[in-house]
C-alpha cells in the first residue's frame, strides 16, 4: 500500500512539474468510431516526447502540450493506433477498433482479404468476442457463433473438445469434421492445447469456395485460428486471472428412491410370475405371496428394519413400518466436488517500425466437479516479425504447451458400459445399495482405523450385489484408487520469409511443426476392480506425433487504375507422423508406484506408426473494379498418400464474384441503404479422411487402398498372419461441391445489419464401406458410391436496438435452416441399416429406423408393437389394431430423424457507461432424440436403477398406460429398441452470460494502469430439454451415453493492462 | 535492381526442386503386410495358417466393442452351445442366458450373436481358402506343403460342420439326400455371393475336405494344430450327426486304438482342463501368458477361478438332476459341489458368490494371472462316447459299446463295473456320460439337435426361469432349432434372396 502511495505521490508530483514547462492545454474527447461510445483509458502521447495522459472514463481528456507539439500518438488495447495533428484546443476523436479492422479484413485461406472481396461464406471471431468467455477449449465457444455452425456441448472431462459441424453432415463413412488450420498451417494438435488469450480471430470457412484452397481436405469446412502479433507502438502488458466454479451442468435423470424402488421391482417379480414367457402363470394371490418372500433374495440387500420378507406386502406396497436404516445411496454426490478453475494470463506486445513482438504465459487448472478429474496446462508463446530489409519480412511464431490431468473413463474414452464409469455405474445401481459397508443392523462396518469400508464385495460381512447392482464392483472406490492420467507437450512452430521483388511480387516460404508427445499412464489397482484380477495392472502409452507442412507462396498483386489484380501460387508438402508404443505389466509388487519394475508379469507389448503425406500445387487469381466488382478463381491440385498411384492426385477449384451494390451510382440517394452486397459462388473440395468405426482412438485409415494381412495373429509362439483388407486401387476422393450465394446488406446507417446465404451442398463419391457378404473373405470393400447434399439457409441479423451516449443493446440472432437428403447408394446394398438409423436415398444421414411401437395393452400390460407383414404368431387385437407381443416379429419403419429443422442463437450486448452484459442461447427446433440413457432406466434387471417413469407403469387389468407392466422375465422385450424412445429434440442452452465493469480512469489513473475489467462468467447456465436429464446436444447423431455430463461454470476474473 | 531478378529465378528454382520425389506419397503400415509375399513359401503359408489358430480363441471383432467380450472365437460359440441346452446355467439374466440362454438372439436376424457366430466360421474358410488356393504354387517340401494344406483342410470342414448345424435343419440320416437348406458353399477365394447349398452338399464337401486331409496324413507340429488325429476326430463327430454309424465307429475306433491321447488320471482329470499337455487333449487353442485375454478369454467365462465380475458374481452351475445321477466315487462327481462353502469350496477372493451345484471343473492356469487355459476343442473321451454311441446304434455291437463306454468310465469311477443295459437304456446310459464328461465343452445344444430332442428345462430342478426370461422348454423339431441368416449376411449376399429360414 505504501508503496502505491508512494507511486501516485511520484506521479502527481512529476506532473505537476511537467505542467510547469507547458504552455497550452488540448481537451477532448475519444469515442468508439462505430458507436460513438465514449472510449475510457486511452492513452495520449505527445509525438516526440514521453508525456503521456489517458482519458476519464467519459472518454475526455486533457492534455498539456508543449507550443511546438504537432500531434498526438493515441493507443488503445484492442483499437488501431492512431496519429492525430493538433489543429485546435479541443480534439473530438473517433477510434477505430482493431477488431472491427479484423472484420474488415479476414484471415483466408493462405492470406488475408478484405471482408467485401470475399466472394465465399466466411463467418468469423475476433478477440473480443473470445474475452466474454472462460474457455478451456477453443471448440466450446463455436457453437452459436455464426449461422450454419452446430457443436456439440462436449464433454464436462476438463480440456475436452467439443465436435462441430459445418453446414450439415457431408460425409457417411468418412469424417464430417473441420480442417483446423492454426496460423497458415494445416494443425495436428489437440485444440485444448491453445491458449485461448492467444487467439487473435477465428475465421471458419463454409463454403467450397472460401475453402477450395485446402483442397483435398477441406470439404467439411476450415476453422482458420490466427493468434496475436504486436499491433500497438505503446508497448503493452496484459495480466488477467479468473477464479471459476464449476459444478454438473444438466441435472441426472429423475430416478426412484429407495422407498418406491422394492415395491416396483415387487412389481416386476410378481408379473412375472403371472405372465411367464412360456406356459401358464400362477394366480395373481399366489404370486404376491411368492414375490412378497423372494424378491429380497432378488434383492439381496435390505436396508431396511424390518425382515426380508416383509418389506412388501403382499399388497404391493411397502411396509408400512419399513424404515431405512442407513441413507448412503447417492453415489453422485459422493463422486462429486465443487469444480475449481483458476486462470493466470499474461502477455506482452509492441510494434514498431521494423519489428513487431508478442508473447504470452498463460496457466491453467481445471478441477472438473467429478473426483479425479482434471487439468492442468501451462502455456507460453512467441511471435515475433520483423522487416530485416526493405525486401525482406521474417517470423516466427512457437509456442508450447504442456498438460497433465487425470482422466475420468466415459463414453468419450471407450469406456461406455465399464464399471470404472462414473456416469454408467451412478446412473443403472439401484437405490437400496450403499456406498459403503453395513453390518446387518445398519451399522457402519470400520476398518482397524475407524474409517468405514467401501462396500465392494471384498470388505468384511460383505454380500454380493445381484448382476444388475454391479457385484464386486464400487464406483467411486475404484476412482480413488486407479490412476488414468494424460499428458503432453506440444509444440507448434510456424517461421517464414518474406520476399519482395519485382515491385509486385512476394515470394514466402513457410516451414511449420506440430509435434506432440502424449503419455497416459493407465493404472488399475488389486483390490477392487479389473486389477484385481492380476493382482493390479499399470499400461503405459506413448504416442508420439510429428507433422510438418512446408509450403512456398508466390503472390502478386497490382493496382492499374480502376482494376485491381491479386494472384498468387504455391507448392506444399505435408508429413504426418504418428506412432503409438504401449506395454501392460501385471501383479504389483509394492503399493503406491506405478512404474513398470514394480510389476512382476509382462502382459502386452505393441505398437505401430502410420505416416500420411500430402503434395500439393495451388493457385489463386482475383480481379476487382473499382472495388465494385469482385471475381475470383482458385485451384488446386493435392496428391495423396491415402490413395493408390492411380488414383491419387485430385483436381479441386472455385469460382466466385460479388457485387457491391451500394457502391453505384444508381443507389446514392437511398441513403438508409448503407450496404448492399450480392455474391455467388461454387467450388469443388475433397475429403480422404475415412474413418473406421470400429478403433476408438486414432480411428482414420491410411493404407485402406492396399490388400493386407495383419500382424499380430500369432498363435502361441507361433508367428501368425490373418487377412485384414482387399485391394481397392480404384479408390478416389470423396468430392464435395458447393453452391453459395448471399445478399449482405445494412440499413440506417448499419443499425440494422444482415446476410443471408442459401446454400446447396453436394456430396459425391461417397466413401462407403460397401458390406460385402458375411461369408466372403473381407466383409467391406471400400468403395465410391453414395451422394448426398445438405442445402441450408443461413441467417444473421444485427441491429443496434438502443444507441445513445451511455446506453448501448445490441441484438445478433442467427437462423440455420438445413436439410439432408442421400441420393444414391450403393447397388450391393441399396439400404444399410446400422443401430436406430437407415441409409436410403430419399431419406436423410440419421433418419431413424426403428421397430414401430404401438402402446401398452390395457389387459395385461404387455408391450404392443405393429407386426411385420406374414407374421402369424403372438398377435393380439386390441382397440380394433392388430398388434404383437413380439418386438422380434416388429415392423421396423422410419421414424424422423436426429437432423432438426432450425436450429440458431441469439446473442444480447448491453453496455451502460462502464458495465457490458452479454448473454448467448442456443436453441433447435425439431428433430428427434433416441434417449439410451432413459431407455436404460426403464428396463428392469434385479438391481438397476429405474427412471420415476416406473412409477406409471401398469399395475392393473384395465389400466390404460403408456408404460407397459414392469416384468422381470420380459423386459428385454417390452424395453427393446423401437420406436417408443423418441423424442423431440428441441431445446434452448443458456450457453453463457458476461458481466463486466470496466474501471473509471479516475481510480486508477495513479497506478499507471491503462484500462482495469472486472468480469464474472457463466457457461452453460441451463438447458431446457423434453426430459429432465436429456441432453440434446450431447451428439449430433439424436443418441446419449454416458458421457461426463458437461458442467456449468460461474468465473470470476479481473484484466489489467499497463 | 538485378539481385531482384536473380531472386525471382532462385525461388522459382526452389518450387521447382521441392516437387517431392515419385514415391513420397506411397506409405506403408508397419502392423501389416502385403498379401503378395506370403503364399511364396510353405514357411510363410504356415504364418496365415497360425493366424486362423489364434483367431480360434481371440475375442470377436466382428460385433460392436461392448459384445466382444463374451464372444472368445470358437470357444464362446461352445458356451453358448452349452448355455443353449439345459446342463449349463447360471442364476441370473446375464451373458449367455440373456441372448443365447433365453433362445432370443439367435432368431433375432441382427443380433451380435448371429453375426459373430456365422462370421467366426466365415472368416476360418476365407482365409483357410487363400491357402488351399495357393499353397500347391509355393516353394518348399512336398511334405510341409501337405501338412499345410491337410491343416488348412480339416479347418474348413470343421468350420462348415459348424455352420451347417446351426443353421440348417438338422442331418436326416433316414431321409437322404437331405435337400434342406444348408449353408452358402464357398470352396475358392473367389467365391461370393453364393446361395445356401443344400445341407447334403455341405456334408459332402465336409467329408470330402476331412477325408483329403487325412489322407495327406499331417503331423501337427503341437497340439493347437489340426494334424491327422484331428481330422479323423471331426470326421468321427461328422458321421455321428449324419447316422453314419459304420463311418463313426471307423474314424473314432481309429484314434481310440492308437492311443496316441490317451485318458486323463483321476489327477490329471481334476487339474482345471486348462492344460493341452496333458495326454488327452487331442485339439487345443493354446495361447500363451500375452495372449490370455483376461476378461475375454474362453477360461474368463468358465473357469471357476477367475477372476472377472462374470465368474465372481455367476458361478456356472450344472443340472442338479443331472448330477446327482452321478456315482459318488466317480471323479466328475468332484467336478461341482451341491453346497459349496469356503472350506470345500476355497476361492481366490471374498467377492466370489457361492452358489449350489456351482462348477470347478474349468480352472484357470494360474490364479491372479490373466485367464489363461488350452482351450479343450477335443479330447480323447469325446471318442470313447462316440464309438459306444455309434455301436449301441449298430445292430449287434451293443457288447462292443458296453466295452467301450466301460473303458472310459473306469478310467474315471475305479469303482465302477461294466454296463448291463441294453436298447434305448444303453444309449441314455452312454448319453448321461457326454453330458457329465463334455459338460461346458460346446456339445448339449448340438447334441439335442441332431439327436432330435426337445429342450425340457422344466425338469431341471435348480434351473432359474427368470434367467432365460422363462425360455423353459422347445419342443423337437420346431422352427427355433435354427438359427436366423444374419440380416447383414441377407442384405449383402445377392444370392441369399428368399433363403432365410422360417
Amino acid at each position: 500500500m505504501k508503496q502505491k502511495l508512494l507511486l501516485i505521490l511520484m506521479v502527481t508530483v512529476l506532473s505537476y512539474f511537467n505542467a510547469l514547462a507547458q504552455n497550452r492545454t488540448i481537451t477532448g474527447k475519444v469515442v468508439d468510431a462505430d458507436d460513438g461510445l465514449p472510449l475510457p483509458g486511452v492513452s495520449i502521447k505527445i509525438k516526440g516526447t514521453a508525456q503521456l495522459t489517458q482519458t476519464t472514463g467519459q472518454g475526455t481528456f486533457s492534455i498539456s502540450v508543449p507550443a511546438n507539439a504537432q500531434s498526438l500518438v493515441l493507443s488503445y488495447v484492442g483499437y488501431t493506433e492512431q496519429e492525430v495533428r493538433i489543429t485546435g484546443e479541443i480534439l473530438n476523436i473517433r477510434m477505430v477498433s482493431s477488431s472491427k479492422n479484423l472484420q474488415d479484413v479476414i484471415v483466408v485461406a493462405y492470406g488475408t482479404s478484405k471482408k467485401e472481396a470475399i466472394t465465399g461464406s466466411v463467418a468469423t471471431l475476433s478477440a473480443k468476442q473470445l474475452d466474454n468467455r472462460i474457455i478451456t477449449n477453443v471448440t466450446n465457444v463455436l457453437s452459436g457463433v455464426a449461422p450454419g455452425v452446430v457443436t456439440t456441448s462436449g464433454n464436462g472431462q476438463p480440456g475436452s473438445s467439443s465436435a462441430i459441424r459445418i453446414r450439415g453432415f457431408g460425409s457417411i463413412s468418412a469424417s464430417n469434421s473441420p480442417l483446423f488450420v492454426l496460423d497458415g498451417s494445416v494443425y495436428d494438435g489437440e485444440l485444448g492445447d491453445i491458449n485461448a488469450n492467444d487467439i487473435e480471430s477465428i475465421s471458419l470457412l463454409k463454403d467450397a469456395s472460401s475453402s477450395a484452397l485446402y483442397g483435398s481436405r477441406a470439404a467439411n469446412g476450415v476453422v482458420i485460428i490466427t493468434t496475436k502479433k504486436g499491433k500497438s507502438g505503446t508497448p503493452t502488458l496484459n495480466a488477467s486471472y479468473s477464479q471459476g466454479f464449476s459444478k454438473r451442468g444438466i441435472p441426472e435423470y429423475d430416478r426412484v428412491g429407495a422407498l418406491d424402488y422394492y415395491p416396483l421391482m415387487w412389481q416386476a417379480l410378481k408379473n412375472s410370475l403371472v405372465y411367464p414367457a412360456t406356459g401358464t402363470g400362477i394366480s395373481e394371490p399366489a404370486a404376491a405371496t411368492q414375490a412378497s418372500n423372494t424378491i429380497q433374495g432378488q434383492l439381496v440387500y435390505n436396508p431396511f428394519n424390518v425382515p426380508n420378507n416383509q418389506i412388501v406386502g403382499v399388497d404391493g406396497k411397502l411396509n408400512p413400518n419399513a424404515q431405512l436404516r442407513y441413507d448412503d445411496f447417492d453415489w453422485f454426490k459422493q463422486a462429486s466436488r465443487v469444480g475449481k478453475r483458476t486462470e493466470f494470463n499474461v502477455n506482452s506486445s509492441a510494434k514498431n517500425e521494423k519489428t513487431d513482438y508478442y508473447f504470452s504465459m498463460n496457466y491453467l487448472k481445471d478441477n472438473g466437479y467429478l473426483i479425479k478429474t482434471d487439468f492442468e496446462r501451462f502455456n507460453a508463446r512467441v511471435n515475433a516479425n520483423t522487416q530485416l530489409r526493405p525486401w525482406l519480412k521474417t517470423g516466427v511464431n512457437l509456442s508450447g504447451s504442456l498438460s497433465n490431468g487425470n482422466l475420468a473413463q466415459d463414453a468419450s474414452t471407450g469406456s461406455a458400459t465399464a464399471f470404472v464409469n462414473v456416469f454408467n455405474f451412478a446412473r443403472t445401481i439401484g437405490p437400496i445399495y450403499p456406498i459403503h459397508a453395513f453390518d446387518a443392523n445398519g451399522n457402519p462396518v470400520l476398518t482397524t482405523t475407524g474409517e468405514q469400508w467401501y462396500d465392494y464385495g471384498g470388505n468384511p460381512g460383505s454380500v454380493n450385489r445381484p448382476q444388475g447392482a454391479l457385484a464386486g464392483r464400487n464406483v467411486i472406490y475404484e476412482t480413488l484408487l486407479n490412476e488414468v492420467l494424460s499428458r503432453r507437450l506440444a509444440l507448434n512452430g510456424r517461421a517464414y520469409a518474406e520476399i519482395k521483388f519485382l515491385k509486385d511480387f512476394t515470394f514466402k516460404p513457410t516451414f511449420s511443426i506440430d509435434f506432440i508427445n502424449a503419455y497416459s499412464s493407465e493404472y488399475r489397482n488389486p483390490v477392487v476392480g479389473d486389477g484385481s484380477t492380476v493382482g493390479g495392472s499399470s499400461t503405459k502409452r506413448s504416442t508420439p506425433t510429428q507433422s510438418y507442412t512446408f509450403n512456398q507462396v508466390l503472390s502478386y498483386s497490382k493496382t492499374f487504375g480502376n482494376h485491381s489484380v491479386n494472384a498468387l501460387a504455391g507448392h506444399e508438402n505435408y508429413d504426418y507422423d504418428w506412432r503409438r508404443l504401449s506395454a501392460t505389466k501385471q501383479s504389483q509388487i509394492l503399493d503406491g508406484n506405478t512404474e513398470f519394475p514394480n510389476f512382476v508379469t509382462p502382459s502386452d507389448a505393441g505398437g505401430y506408426k502410420d505416416t500420411y503425406r500430402v503434395e500439393s500445387y495451388f493457385g489463386k487469381v482475383g480481379y476487382n473494379y473499382l472495388e465494385k466488382y469482385f471475381v475470383d478463381a482458385s485451384i488446386r491440385r493435392d496428391g495423396t498418400s491415402r490413395l493408390s498411384s492411380k488414383s491419387r492426385w485430385g483436381t479441386f477449384f472455385s469460382a466466385g464474384a460479388s457485387w457491391a451494390v451500394n457502391k453505384e451510382d444508381f443507389m446514392k440517394n437511398m441513403n438508409w441503404i448503407s450496404d448492399l452486397r450480392l455474391k455467388a459462388s461454387y467450388g469443388e473440395v475433397g475429403n480422404d479422411n475415412l474413418i473406421d468405426a470400429n478403433l476408438f482412438e486414432h480411428n482414420s485409415l491410411y493404407y485402406n487402398y492396399q490388400a493386407f494381412y495383419e500382424l499380430g495373429w500369432n498363435n502361441g509362439s507361433e508367428p501368425g498372419l490373418l487377412l485384414a483388407t482387399a485391394a481397392t486401387p480404384e479408390l478416389k476422393w470423396e468430392s464435395v461441391n458447393t453452391f453459395n450465394t448471399g445478399i449482405a446488406f445494412g440499413l440506417f446507417k448499419n443499425r440494422l445489419r444482415g446476410e443471408i446465404e442459401y446454400f446447396k451442398r453436394g456430396s459425391s463419391n461417397l466413401l462407403f464401406a460397401v458390406p460385402q457378404p458375411l461369408s466372403d473373405p473381407i466383409t467391406s470393400i471400400r468403395r465410391n458410391i453414395g451422394s448426398m447434399y445438405n442445402t441450408g439457409i443461413d441467417l444473421q441479423l444485427s441491429g443496434d436496438i438502443l444507441k445513445s451516449e451511455n446506453f448501448n443493446w445490441n441484438l445478433l440472432s442467427n437462423w440455420s435452416w438445413l436439410k439432408n437428403k442421400i441420393t444414391k447408394m450403393p447397388a450391393e446394398t441399396p439400404t444399410v441399416t446400422s443401430g436406430t438409423k437407415r441409409l436410403e436415398v430419399g431419406r436423410d444421414i440419421y433418419a431413424y429406423y426403428l421397430r414401430q411401437w404401438a402402446g401398452v395393452d390395457p389387459a395385461d400390460g404387455s408391450a404392443l408393437f405393429e407386426p411385420n407383414a406374414g407374421v402369424t404368431t403372438n398377435l393380439r387385437t386390441v382397440n380394433g389394431r392388430v398388434l404383437t407381443t413380439d418386438i422380434n416379429n416388429a415392423r421396423s419403419d422410419y421414424s424422423g430423424s436426429a437432423i432438426p429443422d432450425l436450429y440458431g442463437s441469439v446473442t444480447n450486448t448491453f453496455n451502460y457507461k462502464n458495465f457490458g452484459l452479454s448473454f448467448l442461447i442456443t436453441y433447435q427446433i425439431g428433430g428427434k432424440f433416441y434417449d439410451q440413457n432413459y431407455q436404460g432406466l426403464m428396463a428392469t434387471t434385479y438391481g438397476s436403477a429405474l427412471h420415476v417413469d416406473a412409477l406409471n407403469s401398469w399395475m392393473t387389468p384395465g389400466q390404460v398406460t403408456d408404460i407397459p407392466r414392469l416384468d422381470i422375465g420380459r423386459s428385454s422385450q417390452f424395453n427393446g429398441t423401437s420406436s417408443r424412445w423418441l423424442v423431440d429434440a428441441s431445446y434452448i442452452a443458456f450457453r453463457n452470460v458476461n458481466l463486466s465493469y470496466t474501471l473509471p480512469q479516475s481510480w486508477i489513473k495513479g497506478a499507471t494502469l491503462s484500462n482495469v475489467r472486472v468480469f464474472a462468467a457463466g457457461e452453460n447456465l441451463g438447458l431446457i430439454s423434453k426430459r429432465k436429464g436429456m441432453d440434446p446436444t450431447e451428439s449430433f447423431t439424436g443418441l446419449n451415453t454416458t458421457n461426463y455430463v458437461p458442467s456449468r461454470m460461474i468465473s470470476f476474473g479481473i484484466n489489467v493492462s499497463l | 535492381m538485378k539481385y531482384k531478378k536473380y531472386l525471382l529465378f532462385a525461388g522459382f528454382s526452389l518450387l521447382s526442386i521441392t516437387a517431392c520425389k515419385k514415391d513420397y506419397l506411397d506409405t506403408k503400415p508397419t502392423d501389416q503386410v502385403d498379401n503378395s509375399a506370403l503364399f511364396t513359401s510353405a514357411a510363410n503359408a504356415k504364418n496365415a495358417l497360425n493366424g486362423v489358430y489364434r483367431y480360434m480363441f481371440e475375442r470377436s471383432t466382428t460385433v460392436p466393442d461392448n459384445a466382444q467380450q463374451n464372444k472368445p472365437g470358437v470357444g464362446g460359440i461352445m458356451l453358448y452351445m452349452d448355455f443353449m441346452g439345459e446342463d449349463v446355467g447360471i442364476s441370473s439374466s446375464n451373458w449367455y442366458t440373456s441372448d443365447g440362454g433365453s433362445w432370443i438372439s439367435h432368431r433375432t436376424d441382427n443380433s451380435t450373436l448371429l453375426t459373430y457366430m456365422y462370421r467366426t466360421y466365415y472368416r476360418i474358410i476365407g482365409n483357410v481358402n487363400y491357402i488351399i488356393d495357393n499353397i500347391d504354387q509355393a516353394s518348399g517340401a512336398a511334405a510341409d506343403k501337405n501338412t499345410v494344406k491337410a491343416e488348412a483342410l480339416t479347418l474348413r470342414g470343421y468350420a462348415y460342420f459348424g455352420l451347417v448345424q446351426l443353421f440348417g435343419k438338422r442331418y436326416d440320416g433316414a431321409a437322404k439326400p437331405n435337400n434342406q437348406l444348408g449353408v452358402p458353399l464357398l470352396l475358392a477365394s473367389t467365391d461370393t455371393n453364393k446361395p445356401r447349398a443344400t445341407v447334403e452338399s455341405v456334408y459332402a464337401a465336409i467329408v470330402s475336405d476331412l477325408e483329403t486331409a487325412i489322407s495327406l496324413n499331417a503331423t501337427a507340429s503341437n497340439k493347437s494344430h489340426a494334424g491327422a488325429a484331428v481330422a479323423k476326430g471331426i470326421r468321427a463327430r461328422v458321421a455321428l450327426v449324419m447316422q453314419d454309424y459304420p463311418n463313426a465307429i471307423k474314424y473314432a475306433k481309429d484314434i481310440v486304438d492308437a492311443n496316441q491321447y490317451p485318458l486323463l488320471s483321476v489327477t490329471d482329470y481334476q487339474a482345471g482342463f486348462n492344460n493341452a499337455t496333458l495326454g488327452e487333449f487331442i485339439w487345443s487353442s493354446m495361447p500363451t501368458l500375452d495372449q490370455g485375454d483376461t476378461f475375454g478369454s474362453y477360461f474368463a467365462q468358465i473357469a471357476y477361478n477367475a477372476n472377472t465380475s462374470f465368474m465372481r458374481g455367476n458361478p456356472k452351475r450344472i443340472n442338479s438332476a443331472l448330477y446327482n445321477q452321478i456315482s459318488a466315487t466317480d471323479v466328475r462327481k468332484k467336478m461341482w459341489e451341491p453346497a459349496p462353502t469356503t472350506v470345500n469350496f476355497p476361492l481366490p477372493a471374498a467377492n466370489f458368490a457361492r452358489q449350489p451345484y456351482m462348477s470347478r471343473k474349468f480352472s484357470v492356469k494360474e490364479v491372479g494371472g490373466p485367464s489363461l487355459g488350452d482351450v479343450p476343442l477335443m479330447r480323447t473321451s469325446e471318442m470313447y462316447l462316440i464309438l459306444a454311441e455309434a455301436y449301441a446304434k449298430t445292430p449287434g455291437s451293443e457288447a462292443a459299446a458296453r466295452t467301450v463306454l466301460f473303458n472310459l468310465v473306469k478310467q474315471r469311477d475305479p469303482s465302477a463295473v461294466i454296463s448291463v443295459n441294453t436298447g434305448q437304456a444303453l444309449i441314455d446310459e452312454i448319453l448321461f456320460n457326454r453330458r457329465i464328461e463334455l459338460w461346458g465343452e460346446g456339445h448339449r445344444w448340438l447334441d439335442l439337435k441332431r439327436l432330435n430332442l426337445p429342450l425340457d428345462r422344466t425338469v431341471v430342478p435348480n434351473y432359474v426361469p427368470t434367467s432365460v426370461a422363462g425360455t423353459l422348454a422347445i419342443p423337437a423339431g420346431d422352427v427355433k432349432w435354427q438359427f436366423l441368416i444374419p440380416r447383414a449376411e441377407m442384405e449383402a449376399n445377392s444370392g441369399l434372396a428368399g433363403q432365410q429360414n422360417p
